[in-house]
């Protein structure tokens, strides 16, 4: 029974507060390092250029000879093109506690007696001695780990981040006949 | 942290290409000289970002969308030798 309790309270020792805080404080500093991650590339998609043909035209002439022109190329940053920082945020964490608890008793006794007598011209002697020694050995092994899974799931960027593109086709049309 | 995701990767001072391919990562387009865009393990991607020769290994999506609508531009103005439309 004794060791029952002594079972139970090594799981009530279980620092699991301090594991979940710890772990929700480490989510979120792991959270902010993620978002400064793709802030910071979020800058340089936007900052980072690259050059872009928009367009070219292919002039199939009457007597089928082919010719392309093309426009000149413009400079547009890599988040105009459609290269988006992703988001990631943690859903879901998990703390696994595990513990092996061995407790062992044993018990160990031993009794040596001796008795002695002596008779001799009217005067007798007796003597008994005896030696109790009790051994108790307790043991206790205590194997704990903890395991602690956490989730990441990709979020949609801020709606502002996103530049908003609006296309206006000059371009006149061919004449319909 | 599994499954692949697609990163920005810039070199400091060369292109980061070694680097990505010895984290097990692709090269899918080359956006520059020290710029490419890579495929690799998420926590890999992570990770990469802290090595002294990489100035940012950032998470990145492609919206094709946009890139369709960007290059819309090269769509064929409709006119044909009969003078019709192609159906641009």
């Amino acid at each position: 029974m004794a060791d029952e309790m002594n079972v139970g309270q090594e799981l009530l020792n279980v620092p699991l507060p301090s594991m979940v805080a710890r772990l929700g404080t480490g989510m979120a500093i792991a959270q902010r390092q993620l978002d400064q991650v793709s802030v910071e590339t979020a800058r340089w998609l936007a900052q980072e250029k690259v050059s872009i043909v928009p367009g070219y035209t292919q002039t199939i002439a009457a007597d089928g000879s082919v010719a392309y022109t093309q426009a000149d190329p413009i400079e547009l940053s890599l988040l105009q093109v459609g290269l988006m920082p992703t988001f990631y945020q943690f859903a879901e964490a998990t703390i696994e506690v595990s513990m092996d608890i061995k407790v062992t008793t044993a018990t160990e006794t031993s009794v040596s007696a001796k008795a002695e007598a002596k008779v001799g011209f009217s005067v007798w002697s007796a003597s008994i001695s005896s030696e109790v020694s009790h051994n108790r050995r307790m043991g206790r092994e205590v194997h704990g780990t903890s395991r602690l899974i956490t989730r990441l799931v990709t979020v949609p960027p801020p709606p502002r981040l996103e530049p908003v593109l609006t296309v206006i086709d000059q371009r006149t049309p061919p004449a319909e006949e | 942290m599994g499954g692949a995701a697609s990163f920005l990767v810039v070199g400091r001072q060369s292109s980061p290409e070694s680097l990505v391919q010895a984290v097990g990562g692709q090269v899918i387009a080359r956006l520059g000289e020290r710029r490419v865009l890579a495929v690799m393990p998420v926590a890999a991607g992570f990770g990469l970002g802290a090595h002294p020769q990489i100035q940012l290994c950032g998470p990145v999506s492609i919206d094709f969308k946009r890139l369709a609508a960007v290059l819309g531009g090269q769509q064929s103005t409709g006119e044909t030798p009969e003078g019709g439309k192609d159906g641009r």
